[in-house]
């Protein structure tokens, strides 16, 4: 008996752990992607920031 | 959810919601069309009116250049296609510049123009008809560069802000088009000569490339097109590849194609012929066709001698040369 109440209790000890794991992953990626996202898009700069005057090889 | 149609250019692009046309700047965002581009140019220089090349539109003018990412063509050779073949939100950098930012902008560098130029501005229209009309009210022009493939009816209302454009004619081949280029040669033909019909000031430019293009008969017969439609004072620039973007392949144009090139169309009767992206070439001059005077001597993009007169004549013969000299 003592053996069995110990071995149930791992395994509800392990699904926690396995669903507390799951949560942190989801966790951390929802946090990742919106930063990762914020990072892929272009850098805003104003029209002061511009050098109109620097060499480019831009064909036109 | 409704897809929208984008009647802009012959390619039609059906666009579910949420998604992006084939120049991939072209959106639908609840079911209304929007170029996500407008009023912010990932390139912005100051370059001089021969680097467009527009040699016959107030030479050695300079002139305020933008460019938003995006193309509804797809060059296998294309020379800037880190801004043309990639989306808005794919640029490392954009600038925040409405219309009214830009012609503020080129009014305080001196410049007299606004180009459009360096990707295609066909995609970004509605900025460029914006930008454009502002720069009329300001007293400026603007300038058009484009491969030309677009639908007539946007073309003819865009042509009431346009003042010059150099259009390009990537071969006078339909295969080409579609292999090379992913388009057609027939909506490029057409849009010329809408760009006639409404004034604007035309340059054809004509990039060779060996093997590809370059073939003689093919260039007489363009250089003919040429002539008969847009007139024999048109002026055409061949100008010379260098391999790029998914054409490595191939060798830079020899500088004798480029010259069999320039007589062919000659002598097919267009009297301006130049020679383009080969530094100190004869053939980067201008003449005067009745009597060979030396009109406007160029050293690259850079006018090393304006021999017109104020209202645009030979000084020696009085002969008229087509172009918008002041």
């Amino acid at each position: 008996m003592k053996n069995e109440r110990r071995a149930e209790r791992g395994e509800r000890t392990e699904e926690r752990r396995r669903f507390l794991g799951l949560l942190g992953t989801v966790g951390i990626l929802g946090l990742l992607l919106p930063l990762r996202q914020a990072a892929q898009r272009p850098r805003e700069l104003s029209l002061k920031e511009a050098d109109f005057y620097r060499d480019h090889d831009l064909a036109g | 959810m409704s897809a929208v149609t984008c009647e802009l250019c012959p390619r039609a692009c059906v666009i579910p919601e949420g998604g992006a046309g084939d120049c991939r700047i072209r959106v639908n965002l609840g079911g209304k069309l929007r170029a996500t581009t407008y009023g912010r140019p990932s390139a912005i220089h100051i370059d001089p009116m021969e680097k467009k090349p527009l040699y016959h539109f107030h030479p050695g003018a300079p002139v305020f250049s933008i460019a938003t990412a995006g193309c509804n063509l797809h060059c296998l050779n294309c020379q800037n296609w880190q801004l043309s073949q990639r989306g808005g939100e794919e640029m490392e950098q954009v600038y925040r510049a409405d219309p009214p930012d830009l012609v503020k902008a080129a009014k305080e560098e001196g410049c007299k123009a606004l180009a459009y130029t360096y990707s295609d501005p066909i995609v970004f229209y509605e900025y460029v008809y914006d930008s454009g009309e502002l720069a009329h009210r300001e007293g400026m022009y603007n300038v058009f560069v484009t491969a030309g493939y677009i639908n007539r009816k946007p073309l003819r209302r865009l042509c009431k802000v346009l003042d010059a454009s150099n259009v390009d004619i990537k071969a006078f081949d339909d295969g080409f088009y579609r292999r090379v280029n992913g388009g057609t040669l027939q909506p490029v033909l057409d849009g010329l000569v809408t760009m006639r019909e409404e004034g604007v000031w035309i340059e054809v430019t004509n990039l060779l490339i060996p093997t590809l293009n370059d073939d003689l008969a093919m260039i007489r017969k363009m250089a003919r097109w040429v002539r008969d439609e847009l007139g024999e004072g048109t002026p055409m620039h061949f100008s010379r590849f260098h391999p790029e973007y998914r054409m490595r392949n191939l060798p830079p144009t020899p500088g004798r194609t480029l010259d069999r090139a320039r007589k062919e169309a000659m002598d097919a009767g267009l009297q301006f012929v130049y020679v383009g992206n080969v530094m100190g070439h004869e053939g980067g001059s201008t003449y005067c066709p009745r009597d060979g005077t030396l009109l406007i001597g160029r050293a690259g993009f850079w006018i090393t001698e304006n021999n017109l007169t104020a209202d645009g004549r030979c000084p020696t013969c009085n002969e008229k040369i087509p172009g918008v000299w002041t």
